[in-house]
């Protein structure tokens, strides 16, 4: 996993750069990094959940596992490992670059800015952006577990966190579109959205039930996984 | 130490291990023998803990394998040598196992210079052979000089050099009060090594003999006879401590009688007796008696070199 955060991290600047110099907010509205940055955003979920699965999974690839398996036999702090590594890894990729960013941003967008970018909301959204993409390596820590198979994980991730919701929204049925602002595509939004923006009529939710719903994304399929990791044959 | 008791492996229909009970002692190298198949690799899993038993237990040192907290101080085990990062190299790869005993790079470098790898610990697993893998393997499973070594197949690939040096490896180990459990299928192999065996044939054990009784079992001469009143021949060769076995009509092997009393018994009844054959018995043969009916992957006779087919 060497050379991917580093990749992952010029990529959310360069994004976040080019997004931040084309964007025209109309004043006064102020922008922050997450919100010009939303296929950015996307982007780098869907990269860090590959990575958190080829973590787990890649050990199962060449057998390492086992390895791993007769050093460590409790075995749950193998996947307490992995999971603390990901989930540091995601947070730091996501806000460092974030506020860089921002700090880059600035001067192209200065006459439309306000100051509190670099202090409290500003910095309680990149911190949101984070958490929410570390939620989403979480998850898919716990995936990598329960499925084992690389390819097999990261189309559940994809499928979960992008067809899914397309097909719900695209579906004129109003509950299915409830439905989908419960999947954690949805639910992190609330995380990293500037609280006096958030519009409920847009599925956004409010940064308490955001975060206890992506939570639970993280935190079912770990448990999960982990309880498998502990019973199943290696 | 090892100890199993009713050890048992179902894995869906299949019954992998039944109720497999031994001991493997210290101070001694124990050879675990069985054709493919028979259960010898499920049974080190299932000692090592990365399988879960559907019955039984089994104990190493004292305590089931994951009750150890210094797991790798207590067993060193070499399962499957390729179970390996390919991208790792083998220095960094000891490294990794090491740091979770607690132990530094001072000891891999030990490990690495006993094993033969100190050229090759800079490059990655994926360029190995089969034989530097298993060497690695070796390398891993001494690492923490436990007090249990646990090798599956550890000559697999290995160059002449190597299997020597694997045998005097593991009598000395042995000869230092450690526990060696090695496994293979080839009798030949175990019996320059081994001073106990444990057999296995479709998950069940055969036989736990030492070599010494194993030895006496195969030094038993049989007498091959042919005769054409074989039937009555077999009924005054009968007695205690003799056993017959009919071979085809007209053609048997006894146990317990000598050819010569073969012969008299013969003469006195005036049967022409065509052929008789004292039959040394080798400890292949032995071992081959003991697994035969227990093979569950057997080929087709391959003719003699020459036959028509």
């Amino acid at each position: 996993m060497s050379q991917e955060p580093r990749l992952t991290f010029g990529r959310t600047l360069g994004i976040g750069m080019a997004l931040a110099a084309g964007t025209k907010p109309t004043p006064p509205v102020p922008t922050y990094a997450t919100d010009v940055d939303q296929p950015g955003m996307l982007l780098g979920q869907v990269v860090i959940a590959i990575l958190a699965v080829l973590m787990v999974t890649g050990e199962y690839t060449s057998g390492e596992i086992r390895t791993s398996l007769l050093a460590v036999p409790p075995r749950w702090p193998v996947a307490a490992a992995k999971t603390a590594i990901a989930v540091a890894t995601a947070f730091v990729v996501t806000v460092v670059p974030g506020y860089v960013v921002t700090l880059c941003g600035w001067p192209l967008q200065r006459k439309f800015a306000v100051d509190d970018r670099f202090t409290g909301t500003g910095v309680r959204v990149i911190a949101g952006a984070g958490l929410a993409v570390a939620l989403v390596a979480c998850m898919a820590i716990g995936i990598g577990m329960l499925v084992r198979s690389g390819a097999a994980s990261i189309a559940v991730i994809v499928l979960v966190t992008i067809v899914v919701p397309n097909i719900l929204t695209s579906v004129p049925v109003h509950w299915l579109d409830t439905v989908g602002g419960y999947l954690i595509g949805n639910s992190i939004q609330g995380l990293m959205a500037v609280p006096a923006q958030i519009d409920p009529t847009q599925g956004v939710f409010t940064f308490g039930k955001a975060l206890w719903i992506s939570a639970l994304w993280a935190v079912v399929p770990l448990a999960a996984g982990l309880a498998v990791l502990r019973r199943r044959d290696a | 130490m090892i100890e199993t008791f009713g050890l048992t492996k179902r894995y869906g229909p299949v019954l992998a291990l039944d109720h497999l009970s031994m001991q493997v002692h210290p101070g001694e190298v124990t050879g675990f023998l069985g054709p493919n198949g028979a259960g010898k690799s499920t049974t080190m899993r299932l000692i090592c803990g990365l399988d879960h038993p559907t019955e039984g237990t089994a104990l190493v040192n004292g305590k089931p394998y994951a009750a150890h907290r210094d797991p790798l101080h207590q067993v060193g085990a070499l399962l499957d040598a390729k179970a390996m990062h390919p991208g790792r190299t083998a220095r960094a790869e000891l490294m990794a196992i090491a740091q979770t005993q607690g132990l530094g790079a001072k000891r891999v470098d030990e490990v690495l210079e006993y094993t033969g790898l100190a050229s090759v610990a800079k490059r990655r697993l994926g360029t190995f052979s089969l034989g530097m893998g298993q060497r690695l393997g070796i390398a891993a499973a001494l690492l923490c000089d436990p007090l249990t070594l646990i090798l599956d197949e550890p000559i697999n690939g290995l160059d002449p050099e190597g299997v020597i040096w694997v045998r005097d490896l593991v009598k000395y180990e042995a000869s230092q009060g450690k526990t060696v459990f090695l496994s293979s299928h080839l009798m030949s192999e175990m019996a320059l090594v081994a001073d106990r065996l444990v057999i296995l044939g479709r998950g069940k054990l055969v036989a736990e003999k030492t070599m010494k009784e194993l030895i006496a079992d195969a030094s038993d001469i049989a007498t091959r006879v042919r005769c054409a009143q074989a039937t009555e021949l077999t009924a005054e060769l009968a007695g205690p401590g003799v056993r017959i076995d009919s071979l085809a009509p007209g053609l048997f092997e006894v146990h317990g009688r000598s050819a010569e009393q073969v012969a008299t018994i013969a003469l006195d009844h005036r049967w022409l007796v065509t052929e008789l054959t004292p039959m040394q018995v080798s400890l292949e043969d032995a071992y081959m008696k003991l697994t035969q009916s227990q093979a569950q992957y057997t080929g087709t006779a391959v003719p003699t070199p020459g036959a028509q087919r």
